[in-house]
């Protein structure tokens, strides 16, 4: 079976492998340049910036036209990369190569034996399952065979023909590129993309631990090795264990709720206390209160659980109406890469995991460095926020904040713990000029991109509750939170805490997200449909004289987490910037934290207060309600606090600084060790028994015979839940057809339908209109008058008509109105709109790509010629 | 009184104005008129290969945007800016498509002249001869190859580095990299691999000085090293490549008024890297250029080979000489594993191997004192150029030998061709075997002259006289034939699929299938190429919207491509490739083939065909693998009945 798999298929590891590496080999020079705080001068990121670069330079040529859609202008803009690259590091002086491979040897070996065993173990993965129907995977593969289809950029939009798309594509973009360098499908490069994306977020954030360490070794003023400095195995270590904790580590729903509720056998009371959404309570005769909760025996039966209870993971946050009954509407999302990875979503936010942890890196090398950014790095610094700006949309606000943020303390760190006015409009300018870089780099997207968002809401009603919050970053409070401890408790020590400001910023943080609340509410009673809306609702619950007290008695009694939040932040600011700076006594340093734990502090700040806004206020969208901020704010946040809880291990158990300077170490060392192994142990339950339900459980695997083995691949297309004909059909019209003008028809339906869109999400050929629900959160209030005025539903009325309709004269109007060349009949048209309309395509049109009942109709102008 | 006289003295009447015309410029002349003669005679007599094609279309397309065809990516950015022009200005036809090569091709031949200075203007002039009658630099100008440009460019940039090597002067580092941009990424897949062994060839050439430097220069090594370096330390490499940048940007998008211009350069990179697996056309044979240096040009391998073993033994040769030695060396590896080489690319060989030629031609006609036999003994003549001529009488005796063993060599390939596989022997009694046998022994007996008339020359008038004889011949012989061979390749064999040059030849039929085209449109559109013609495509051989066919209807703007028989079905012309059976076309057709192309392979050559394939193209078997379309009218409009009258779709 496995070796019958890489005989196929085994060849498109190696040159993926190739290609990426070639992109890192062209930006490296520049790295050397670009990183040289970091000790291993940015290596391991340096795969993630190749590929962010060539991306950027090849889709920036493309989109204004001075090369195509193909593989000659990939090449090019590698030998761009490679040329600015060189060029940059020429200009910089001599560099000593042999010092640099003494030093770094280790972790460059290292980091390229965890990139192939990531690589390798997910495509192993992905070779089980290579799964493109469930959620929005077909939504994904479309924007992939779409873009791979387009001779010119913005490429196409596969389900609204004659439009592009409106989305954040250019982690697309990157799928398309290595899959045409390849001369692989998209469906094996969708397959191929969900595993480099677990190897390159593995490797690069294994470098960003690796460097946050190590940088302690050194120097920071001359920039060598101290003389005590510790080896590189703790580095190494914490690299290895943010890589668990950031790909690996899931929250506490599986340990603490799914096993419990999987045994049948744990009380109703349990559930009811933690109050998780489809887990508050048994389906009707599964209770089993007679039943021994046996926790290992349960595990042992995972082959037997619900169908996709992995999923449930990721739906922790559970939202609550005023009269105690869950939310009807769209439940939060706290999804968590270990998740992303099992669900196997190529989506923005997963495309976009490799570049945040990048962008963390790049803010490590700022704080770490002693000089103000020169112009080529601003310059750089702006082309990676528009493209995360790019990957998605989200991310870029949130690490333009970092990288400024990043440069604040390093200032900090200079002016010995204040910032002046000065400083600040230094770094206001800085803001601004990425910003301005963003936007100017990234225009041709910028201009054309649509977005469903419009403006921000007051959440008055769901925030968090605490013992919801601790199920799902429990596992990374209970690392981080001795951390911060262990920094108020030096700080103290030290003289250094100040307290004051703490409380100031903290404090001031929680005024301005009320004031922010109330002054959206206020805003919103001007807006007549919000204005009805919560009219509606207070009657419905009893009037303004009980809502207001049931609201503030809600806030109190939710308090617990943004306290905790808060004081988290409270010891950041402390620890950060030090009482007395700037008027210490000659004989203390102000500043008494290295850098890098001033860097590990920024991020906590930074984590917790993403977590902290939603529960305040949250973006506007086609939701209306929270679910999408919830969502993106907590994935960087885990991403955040993953990466400081391998270093808040580092500093408790291996750091020999902090042994000296407080007793009693060896205790707190077992007892924190045996936490951080608990943890570990109880938050890779989830990723090893997920992966296990969806590869070999929900595929059926787990009952097949010797004889007749799986049959491994990564083609995602032929994992599609269509009918063999279906697909047979659509392969065929994907080889008829080489032009990207061509304009399909098939069925329609809402979304998250894989039979539907299927035409589009294989060959990447337009369709009349796809996933209703998706446009229009893609496209806003655009999405209603599109086709002069017409608007999009409009198309699907008319797919509707056609398919239905007998009358031949109709649909020839249809036809010339939507521009359709050919229209496709397959199971899907059948079971929706029935066989009687297929007669007048027979009449009318000639067939081709015909398997079984499936085939496309061909539409000639002499088809069009009514009599 | 004096009278006075008001005409000017002729004494200061302004000196006439005389004209020197020196033997060089009259050489060049003539040079340049037959070089250009016999580039442009019948140029489009022969109907363009697939390659040729493709890349016409790119730049048709560009100027005549009503044209049904969708052309690829162009191959080459300057033949593609060049047809442009030659199209607008001389319409889009064989000719024009083919001009730009002939243009490359005598810029090629006057490249020489810029070392003049260096190596001497008869050594120049011999260069710009080899360059005119070379069969291979003939055949890549007449077929529009873009390898011509990608010497002429690379002469440049070596040129303005030997001149940045003398003088020192920033404007020939400007103008070097502008000669890099255009080699590297303006000319051809090619140009980006050579620059690589030139580069490659550079870094050699300067180990083998440093290795014979105390020696030859009575310098150590690392004086030769520390020279080089800082020879390139004065190279201003980020000026060199903002130029690069600006000329490769400005150049393939001319000025940026074409934007998508820049793809073509991407293209010419996707094609490097692509030619490293698989070959640039189907069914080409691995070591395609090397195949063509010995099978069209042998003589100047024999001759450079000669010139290189002189130039070493006697410690004559040059920096440039060893470059050149280098550079051929290189190149003979690169090509031997790269898989995208075509036949042009043996100028890569080709025009080193010219220099070092064009010195051994200049080393030949030196006079040197022979030593004569008298009735006592041999005498050294003291007087040099006393017995001038007696390497040109020999030499006019060997061509004689030699055309005489070239006509023997054909017929004893013709022989070889008819010999059975078993009973050869017996075979050869009979009596159409006569001439081959004749042949066969007069073929022996000339060589055996040659070899007794060489010692006689030898013991008459000295060793180097008599070698200077044969060396002459051999080159007269070789500037003869290349001027044949050339003209054969091109024109007499174009169409033939056995000559190496093209493994897929286009027919003749390829023409007639235009004329008929043409002649149905001036029936039924009144001469305007309008007529309702539907061409199935055909990737397997060869009918797509993007290659012949598609050229041959270029200027038929109501041409449709289609995929399907069924899209076919009942229209008024259709043309499509021929099939086992008659297609169901849903109506009554009258239908004419067509064979456009014709294909062979190497391989299928045996042992006996070899020598009759070589000297006369010809095989024993003419069955050939062939490519046939078949255009069917249908019946309405082959009976000319008006359009408005019939039934059809």
């Amino acid at each position: 079976m496995l070796f019958d798999w890489i005989a196929r298929e085994g060849w498109v590891f190696p040159v993926w492998w190739l290609l990426v590496t070639l992109a890192a080999a062209a930006v490296f020079p520049l790295c050397l340049r670009l990183f040289g705080a970091l000790p291993d001068k940015g290596y391991t990121l340096s795969r993630a910036i190749g590929m962010l670069l060539v991306a950027f330079v090849y889709w920036l040529m493309a989109s204004f036209g001075f090369v195509r859609n193909g593989v000659g202008g990939m090449v090019l803009a590698w030998l761009i990369v490679l040329i600015v690259s060189l060029v940059i590091f020429k200009r910089g002086g001599g560099f000593d190569w042999r010092a640099y491979w003494r030093e770094n040897r280790s972790v460059i070996i290292s980091a390229e034996i965890l990139f192939i065993v990531l690589f390798v173990v997910l495509i192993l993965y992905r070779a089980f399952l290579p799964d493109t129907g469930s959620t929005e995977k077909p939504m994904e593969l479309a924007f992939m065979s779409a873009i791979m289809r387009s001779e010119t950029f913005p490429p196409n939009d596969p389900w609204l023909a004659g439009y592009s798309i409106s989305y954040y594509y250019f982690g697309y973009v990157m799928m398309a590129m290595l899959s045409m360098l390849s001369n692989v499908n998209s469906g094996i490069g969708f397959s191929m993309m969900a595993a480099l994306l677990f190897a390159l977020t593995g490797s690069t954030v294994f470098g960003v631990a690796y460097n946050l360490v190590r940088s302690r070794a050194f120097d920071t003023a001359l920039g060598t090795l101290r003389e005590n400095a510790q080896g590189r195995f703790p580095a190494i270590f914490t690299g290895l264990l943010a890589t668990v904790f950031v790909l690996l580590l899931s929250n506490f729903q599986v340990p603490l709720i799914e096993v419990p509720y999987q045994s049948d056998a744990v009380s109703e009371a349990y559930f009811d206390f933690w109050g998780v959404q489809e887990r508050s309570q048994f389906d009707e005769g599964t209770y089993n209160p007679e039943g021994d909760f046996n926790y290992f025996s349960t595990l042992n039966s995972a082959a037997s659980w619900d169908f996709w209870w992995w999923f449930r993971t990721s739906r922790v946050l559970t939202d609550y109406e005023l009269n105690g009954q869950q939310s009807t509407h769209a439940q939060p999302i706290d999804e968590f890469p270990s998740f992303s990875f099992i669900l196997g979503d190529v989506h923005p936010h997963v495309l976009a995991l490799p570049f945040v942890i990048m962008a963390m890196g790049i803010a490590l090398n700022i704080v770490l460095s002693g000089h103000v950014p020169k112009r080529y790095e601003i310059l750089f610094y702006g082309i990676v926020v528009g493209g995360l700006l790019f990957l998605n949309a989200w991310d870029g606000p949130i690490y333009l904040m970092v990288l400024v943020s990043a440069e604040a303390l390093r200032r900090t760190i200079r002016d010995k713990g204040r910032l002046s006015l000065e400083t600040w409009l230094s770094l206001f300018l800085m803001a601004v000029s990425l910003l301005a870089i963003a936007i100017v780099a990234y225009l041709p997207f910028l201009i054309a991109f649509r977005t469903q968002a419009s403006g921000f809401l007051p959440n008055l009603l769901y925030p968090t509750l605490f013992r919801r919050f601790f199920i799902m970053f429990g596992p990374l409070l209970l690392m981080v939170i001795p951390f911060l401890l262990l920094q108020a408790w030096q700080g103290n020590k030290e003289a250094r805490m100040n307290w004051r400001l703490g409380l100031q910023v903290a404090f001031g943080l929680l005024i301005t997200l009320i004031s922010i609340t109330l002054f959206l509410t206020l805003i919103g009673t001007l807006i007549p449909s919000i204005r009805d809306a919560v009219n509606g609702f207070i009657s419905r619950n009893g009037g303004w004289e009980t809502v207001l007290p049931q609201l503030l008695i809600r806030r109190l009694a939710y308090g617990l987490t943004p306290l905790v939040l808060l004081s988290g932040i409270v010891l950041v600011i402390a620890r950060l910037f030090p009482a007395n700076g700037g008027r210490a006594s000659d004989e203390r340093e102000a500043i008494t934290y290295h850098p890098a734990t001033g860097f590990a502090l920024l991020l906590v700040g930074m984590a917790f207060s993403l977590v902290l806004i939603p529960d305040f206020v949250y973006l506007r969208d086609n939701f209306a309600v929270r679910i999408n901020t919830v969502f993106k704010f907590y994935y960087q946040a885990w991403i955040a606090l993953s990466l400081v809880s391998a270093y808040a291990v580092y500093i408790i158990v291996f750091n020999d600084e902090s042994r000296k300077d407080y007793e009693p170490a060896r205790l707190l060392k077992w007892v924190f060790s045996g936490v951080v192994i608990l943890i570990i142990i109880l938050g890779l339950i989830y990723p090893i028994l997920g992966a296990y339900s969806r590869a070999w459980v929900e595929n059926g695997y787990r009952n097949r015979t010797p004889d007749n083995p799986p049959v491994l691949t990564l083609d995602g297309r032929s994992n599609m839940p269509l009918s063999r004909d279906d697909y047979d059909a659509v392969l065929c019209l994907d080889n008829l057809v080489q032009s990207n003008d061509t304009v399909v028809a098939e069925a329609v339906q809402s979304s998250y339908r894989s039979y539907y869109g299927r035409v589009a999400s294989i060959t990447g050929i337009p369709i009349v209109i796809g996933w209703q629900n998706h446009e229009r959160q893609w496209r806003g209030t655009t999405y209603y008058t599109i086709d002069d005025g017409r608007g999009a539903d409009a198309r699907a009325d008319d797919i509707n008509e056609l398919y239905t309709d007998l009358r031949w004269d109709i649909a020839v109007g249809i036809i010339e109105r939507n521009n359709i060349d050919y229209i496709f009949f397959g199971d899907t048209e059948r079971q929706q709109y029935g066989s009687a309309g297929e007669e007048k395509f027979q009449e009318n049109l000639d067939v081709v790509c015909e398997f079984g009942a499936s085939r496309f109709y061909h539409v000639t102008e002499d088809a069009l010629v009514l009599n | 009184m004096q009278a006075v006289n008001h005409e000017q003295p002729v004494s200061t009447m302004s000196p006439s104005v005389s004209l020197h015309i020196s033997a060089e410029f009259i050489a060049y002349t003539v040079l340049i008129i037959f070089a250009l003669l016999v580039r442009v005679a019948d140029l489009d007599i022969v109907p363009m290969n697939e390659t040729e094609a493709t890349q016409a279309l790119a730049a048709y397309q560009t100027v005549y945007t009503e044209t049904p065809v969708q052309a690829q990516s162009a191959q080459s950015p300057i033949v593609f800016w060049l047809q442009s022009a030659t199209f607008s200005l001389l319409g889009g036809d064989e000719f024009s498509a083919r001009l730009p090569g002939v243009i490359g091709g005598m810029l090629l031949i006057f490249m020489p002249l810029l070392f003049r200075d260096r190596i001497g203007r008869e050594r120049a002039f011999w260069l710009s001869v080899l360059l005119a009658v070379s069969p291979i630099a003939f055949a890549a100008a007449r077929f529009a190859t873009p390898t011509v440009w990608t010497m002429v460019f690379a002469f440049g940039l070596l040129w303005a580095i030997w001149r940045y090597w003398e003088n020192g002067n920033q404007a020939d580092i400007a103008l070097g990299a502008i000669f890099f941009a255009a080699l590297a990424f303006l000319s051809e897949s090619g140009g980006l691999i050579f620059t690589l062994i030139l580069a490659l060839s550079g870094f050699v050439t300067v180990w083998w000085t440093v290795f014979i430097a105390p020696q030859v220069y009575d310098v150590s090594g690392d004086e030769i090293w520390k020279t080089a370096r800082e020879f390139i330390d004065t190279i201003p490499f980020q000026r060199v490549l903002l130029i690069v940048a600006a000329t490769v940007g400005l150049g393939s998008t001319l000025f940026f008024i074409y934007p998508v211009g820049l793809n073509i350069v991407a293209e010419v990179v996707r094609r490097v890297l692509a030619g490293f697996f698989q070959p640039y056309q189907a069914g080409t044979p691995p070591i395609m250029p090397i195949l063509t240096l010995f099978v069209y040009n042998i003589w100047l391998v024999v001759l450079a080979v000669i010139s290189a073993v002189i130039l070493i033994n006697n410690g004559q040769a040059s920096f440039a000489d060893r470059f050149a030695i280098v550079v051929t060396i290189v190149s003979f590896f690169v090509l031997l594993v790269y898989r995208g080489g075509q036949p042009a690319h043996a100028l890569f060989m080709t025009v080193p191997m010219m220099w070092l030629v064009a010195r051994l031609i200049h080393e030949l006609t030196v006079n040197y004192a022979p030593t004569v036999f008298s009735y006592d003994s041999f005498q050294l003549v003291e007087d040099e150029d006393s017995y001038w001529w007696i390497k040109w009488v020999l030499a006019v005796i060997v061509l004689s030998l030699l055309m005489m063993l070239a006509v023997h060599w054909l017929e004893i390939g013709r022989g070889f061709m008819q010999l059975p596989s078993e009973n050869i022997f017996a075979a050869l009694a009979e009596a159409r075997f006569a001439a081959f046998k004749s042949s066969l022994i007069w073929f022996v007996i000339s060589l055996l002259f040659a070899a007794v008339g060489y010692f006689l020359a030898a013991s008459l008038w000295g060793h180097t006289n008599a070698l200077q004889g044969f060396g002459l011949g051999l080159v007269l012989f070789m500037l003869g034939s290349g001027v044949g061979t050339g003209w054969n390749t091109t024109v007499v064999n174009a169409t033939n699929p056995l000559e190496l040059w093209q493994n897929s030849a286009t027919t003749n039929d390829a023409y007639l299938l235009r004329e008929t085209l043409l002649e149905v449109a001036d029936r039924d559109t009144m001469g305007f190429p309008s007529i309702n013609l539907t061409i199935l495509r055909d990737d397997s051989i060869g009918i797509t919207d993007n290659g012949l066919i598609a050229w041959l209807v270029r200027d038929f703007r109501n041409a449709v491509f289609v995929d399907t028989l069924e899209e076919a079905q009942r229209d008024e012309i259709i043309l499509m490739p021929v099939l086992e059976e008659d297609p169901d076309l849903d109506g009554s057709y009258v239908g004419q083939s067509f064979v456009i192309r014709q294909d062979w392979s190497l391989s299928s050559l045996c042992a006996c065909e070899w020598i009759s394939w070589l000297g006369q193209r010809r095989v024993r078997s003419d069955i050939l693998a062939y490519d046939g379309t078949i255009l069917w009218l249908r019946i309405d409009v082959y009976d000319d009945i008006p359009a408005s009258e019939r039934v059809g779709r």
